[in-house]
């Protein structure tokens, strides 16, 4: 199962649909918690927060290769069930090129991380809003800005990160592909860990070892990949099948 | 015959839905030659049984069974779904064990991957003094892809469990061919049922008994019925070398 020498999967990922316009994401998580997707979602809990016994784990960057590989469904699926697990959570919306936070949560995009990062004296309160899900929070995109590689570059960004992870348990970035701009390198450099997450067949694996190459450029703690929109296999059916 | 793994408790998982269900199971258990059911409900997301439960259930339905003089003795355990939280909801007592001395558990995997977290766990566990025993291991794709791979599982001290429809050829083809490698290979020590009705899922432990005894020669049912025995004993097992 292991894409290459010293990554691991942590988990399994079915399904996901391909479109290039920004989507919103399916949150099956809070919609079907006993589908095979959730528990898949929850083992990726477990296995990042097993990974993580020895150091604190406050935040979190789920970036990809490139384009279309799920980054966001992970992303807002994961902060779904990490928020069930109890911790208070924050799902940033870091892709400032293409958001998808604003229309997964219903959300308004008109105030968000830009916002925040462009206005010194804001405080991120402000922006942040509630979800449906006990525990969970999210910060949109905001105005897509013209410069999002030097804004999350920025002194003001690591004062966000310094603030935000002071006030929740966990803060989740979802960031764009690692091959396509450097926004994901910077949070990476910047966040306690990271996943990459490999669509099959999606990319080629010349592609996938370049992102790490990025990734330990920029001196990121890599947690591990999950590997999305594996074929179910016909075996499900023997177990939870609804049957039975 | 002892059978190790059955959903015979009515209404509380996917076997029996009702007491009638439940009679009809342990009547066919009966023509089986079982003698002996551990009651295994699973205790996972979809069906939450904790300790207290199973208890109430096991008495409730061995009551059932002695009016309608149907001569099956009923122990009580869960099949336990891996999940983080698994050490704390034993120190909780909310596990439930094969033997009263709770020093073997059964153990689930999902079927589609096995989470990277359980080397940890399991290690937890046998520091511990328990011994997890991997119910149906050919069910799952990790070792259908690669059997060996159940041995790393064998040599950190878990046991293994088949089950007894997967040699018949219940489950198809693939999954009757990796039972007789595990059988072969003596890297299970026990069978079960895994029986969840008296239709697409059923007993097959005499057949199965039948096919190994014929194949094998009868040295390999003894030792799995001295290993059952043992087991619901909470006696040390003695192990053999597996491949050979």
């Amino acid at each position: 199962m292991s894409l290459r020498k010293g990554e691991d999967v942590m988990g399994i990922f079915h399904k996901g649909k391909k479109d290039d316009k920004p989507n919103p994401v399916s949150l099956i998580t809070m919609f079907n918690k006993r589908s095979v997707i959730s528990e898949q979602c929850r083992t990726i809990r477990s296995n990042i927060r097993f990974s993580m016994v020895d150091k604190d784990l406050k935040s979190l960057v789920i970036t990809s290769a490139g384009f279309n590989e799920g980054k966001s469904t992970v992303a807002n699926n994961l902060a779904v069930v990490f928020a069930d697990a109890g911790l208070k959570t924050l799902l940033v919306d870091a892709d400032l090129r293409k958001p998808t936070a604003d229309l997964t949560w219903a959300l308004s995009r008109d105030e968000g991380l830009s916002n925040l990062l462009v206005d010194k004296t804001s405080n991120y309160e402000n922006y942040v809003s509630k979800t449906k899900v006990e525990g969970l929070f999210v910060l949109t995109s905001g105005h897509v800005p013209p410069n999002p590689s030097e804004l999350l570059g920025t002194e003001r960004m690591q004062e966000i990160l310094q603030t935000l992870t002071q006030n929740f348990d966990l803060v989740i970035f979802d960031t764009p592909p690692l091959t396509a701009v450097t926004d994901a390198q910077i949070l990476a450099s910047r966040t306690d860990g990271t996943i990459l997450v490999v669509r099959e067949r999606q990319r080629d694996k010349r592609e996938i070892m370049l992102s790490k190459q990025l990734l330990d450029m920029a001196q990121a703690n890599i947690l591990g990949v999950v590997f999305n929109g594996t074929k179910a296999s016909r075996d499900d059916y023997y177990y939870y099948g609804s049957k039975s | 015959m002892i059978d190790l793994h059955c959903h015979i408790l009515p209404g509380i998982d996917d076997g029996a839905h009702n007491l009638s269900d439940s009679i009809k199971m342990a009547k066919k258990a009966v023509s089986q030659g079982i003698t002996h059911i551990l009651c295994t409900p699973h205790h996972n997301s979809s069906y939450e049984n904790p300790k207290s439960k199973v208890l109430l259930q096991v008495a409730d339905l061995q009551v059932e069974l002695t009016k309608r003089n149907i001569p099956l003795i009923l122990y009580e355990a869960q099949e336990v779904r891996i999940f983080e939280h698994l050490m704390s909801e034993i120190d909780q007592d909310d596990i439930l064990f094969a033997d009263v001395s709770d020093r073997y558990l059964m153990l689930e995997f999902p079927t589609e991957s096995i989470p990277d977290y359980t080397n940890q766990l399991v290690r937890q566990l046998i520091n511990r003094g328990i011994t997890p025993i991997i119910v149906h291991p050919e069910r799952y794709k990790l070792f259908q892809s690669d059997p060996a791979l159940l041995e790393n599982y064998l040599r950190m001290g878990c046991l293994a469990q088949l089950t007894a429809p997967s040699i018949v050829g219940a489950y198809g083809k693939k999954i009757q061919k990796l039972s007789h490698y595990f059988v072969k290979n003596s890297m299970i020590q026990m069978l079960g049922s895994d029986a969840h009705n008296v239709d697409s899922r059923n007993f097959y432990l005499a057949e199965a008994y039948e096919i190994i005894k014929k194949e094998y020669g009868e040295g390999k049912i003894d030792y799995y019925d001295r290993v059952a025995k043992d087991i619901i004993n909470g006696d040390n097992i003695s192990l053999r070398r597996f491949r050979g």
